[in-house]
């Protein structure tokens, strides 16, 4: 698209204004500030519910921002599964309810991208200016349901076609594993090298569902999900809530969002040019750097969709941290580790920090936030001011990218 | 739940014809252990994408084949089979799965 320019001339000096709303979307200055957050503990919550969970994240969420509620301009809530698990749908009006508040509410429903897409749109708003501040609450209950349940409504978000073939997630990853193996010779060790990594990271953090490290044999001799799949390749089933209060009103210490990206892909996974890259994390991405002038080098710290290992394995490529079908030789390189090159999943990931669907796009950015503000603790990477976020829905047809700066 | 409504299985039924026969080869399989409501009488169960000579690319069940020689670059050919498991009061559902061509 090309620039509209509108130049003014004054009698003294010509002024070149490049006006922000003639720009297209992704060549746009963006700051948008993160007010305050809030994640729940992730993983088998037994005494939390869907509504327990999403009203504590976003409570205190709230709370930490010191906005008063009712400047809040608007609620999206992220979530995928709530109406095929627990019969509730209208999600925006009752997380309303649960917070008291009559503010306009929306639900935003991207599969595994939820969340992310949920601070995408929020950000669209506050970038508008059609809001001063938001919250963003993404919240999923799922342990309350058997597998074969929950990995059907997951499979909501693949097409009909693979749907009737007998596919879950953990297949249609196993699919593209099994192609970037042969295409580029990665290996099950380099795969489970991502698991024995995020096990690692998630030792580090509190709110992380899995606290026991692994070895690579553990994860190669662990219960087959789908070949070359094993158990320990794959995200687990969770619960929990993550929520941001988003605002126009930069403050002293905020962390701040320079570029909020989505895009999307055919929903099929056949139907696509290649099944050993994603190209909507690609696109996303790429508008992202475009967006705030950074390149993958300038990544202090990335949380990432390691929804399975070969995802994480994908996302390196896809996000430019090494060249195409170099990323099983990136893992074993040790540099996404936590004092490697570009540390990737300080959290734990979803293997290791919990998969709450709706909930995970925005622990990534507080996981980041609280990357830039130093208050990792045991699992901080040492001098991080820039860091990605990179969350996607199903197979690849949504993906959502955020770059954080302090 | 997906829909086992008779009208929506008469509606995907049609296109079936189409696609019956189709020679074609497997671009990437797995084999799943770990299955959705309504397969898991068919554990562990192949599936693969396949490509048919006419471009089509589909994911599909693969069917009648040697754990050995699945493999990417496996010729098949598309067959008409069931499609996951109905209740006795339920229509029979049908669709395209890939074995083998001999």
């Amino acid at each position: 698209m090309k620039k509209k320019i509108l130049i003014e001339i004054n009698r003294n000096s010509l002024k070149l204004i490049v006006y922000k709303k003639f720009l297209p979307i992704s060549k746009r200055f963006m700051k948008v500030a993160i007010a305050g957050s809030s994640v729940t503990k992730f993983g088998e919550l037994w005494d939390e519910s869907f509504y327990s969970l999403a009203e504590k994240a976003a409570k205190d969420a709230l709370s930490a921002s010191r906005i008063d509620p009712q400047k809040i301009d608007a609620i999206f809530v992220a979530n995928m599964l709530s109406g095929n698990l627990l019969g509730q749908n209208h999600l925006g009006a009752q997380i309303a309810s649960l917070l008291k508040l009559n503010c306009p509410a929306y639900t935003i429903e991207a599969a595994c991208a939820s969340g992310g897409l949920a601070v995408n749109l929020a950000c669209q708003g506050i970038d508008a200016g059609t809001y001063e501040n938001v919250l963003v609450v993404g919240a999923e209950k799922m342990t309350d349901d058997s597998t074969s349940i929950v990995t059907t409504g997951l499979m909501g978000a693949a097409s009909q076609v693979e749907r009737k073939a007998g596919l879950t997630f953990p297949g249609l990853y196993a699919l593209m594993a099994n192609a970037h193996m042969e295409k580029y010779g990665t290996t099950r060790k380099q795969l489970a090298a991502v698991a024995v990594k995020n096990h690692a990271n998630g030792a580090l953090n509190p709110i992380a569902q899995f606290h026991n490290k692994i070895e690579i044999e553990k994860v190669l001799k662990s219960t087959m999900v789908a070949s070359p799949l094993t158990l320990f390749d794959c995200s687990p089933i969770s619960d929990g809530a993550a929520a941001v209060v988003l605002s126009k009103n930069i403050k002293t210490n905020n962390v701040v969002i320079t570029a909020s990206q989505a895009a999307t892909d055919q929903i099929g996974l056949s139907e696509r040019k290649s099944i050993t890259e994603l190209l909507a994390a690609q696109l996303a991405s790429q508008k992202a750097y475009k967006q705030t002038g950074l390149n993958p080098e300038n990544i202090d710290v990335a949380e990432v969709h390691d929804c399975f290992t070969i995802a994480e394995i994908m996302a390196y490529e896809d996000l430019g941290f090494c060249k195409r079908g170099q990323g099983g030789k990136f893992i074993e390189s040790g540099a996404p580790t936590l004092t490697g090159k570009i540390p990737v999943n300080p959290s734990g990931g979803l293997k290791a920090c919990g998969h709450p669907v709706g909930a995970t796009g925005i622990k990534q950015v507080i996981e980041i936030e609280e990357q830039l503000k130093g208050k990792a603790e045991k699992r901080q990477v040492k001098g991080a001011k820039i860091g990605l976020t990179h969350n996607v829905g199903g197979s690849g047809a949504t993906a959502a990218v955020h770059i954080l700066q302090i | 739940m997906i829909t086992k409504n008779p009208a929506a299985i008469w509606r995907d039924s049609r296109k079936l014809e189409q696609a019956l026969g189709k020679v074609g080869k497997i671009m990437a399989v797995t084999t799943i252990y770990s299955p959705p409501s309504g397969y898991e009488h068919q554990v562990p169960y192949n599936v693969a994408i396949v490509e048919f000579e006419d471009g089509l690319k589909h994911a599909c069940e693969v069917v009648d084949v040697a754990k050995d020689s699945l493999k990417i670059g496996l010729k098949v050919k598309a067959v008409i089979r069931r499609i996951g498991q109905s209740e006795p009061e339920e229509l029979i559902e049908y669709g395209i799965k890939v074995k083998p061509l001999r």
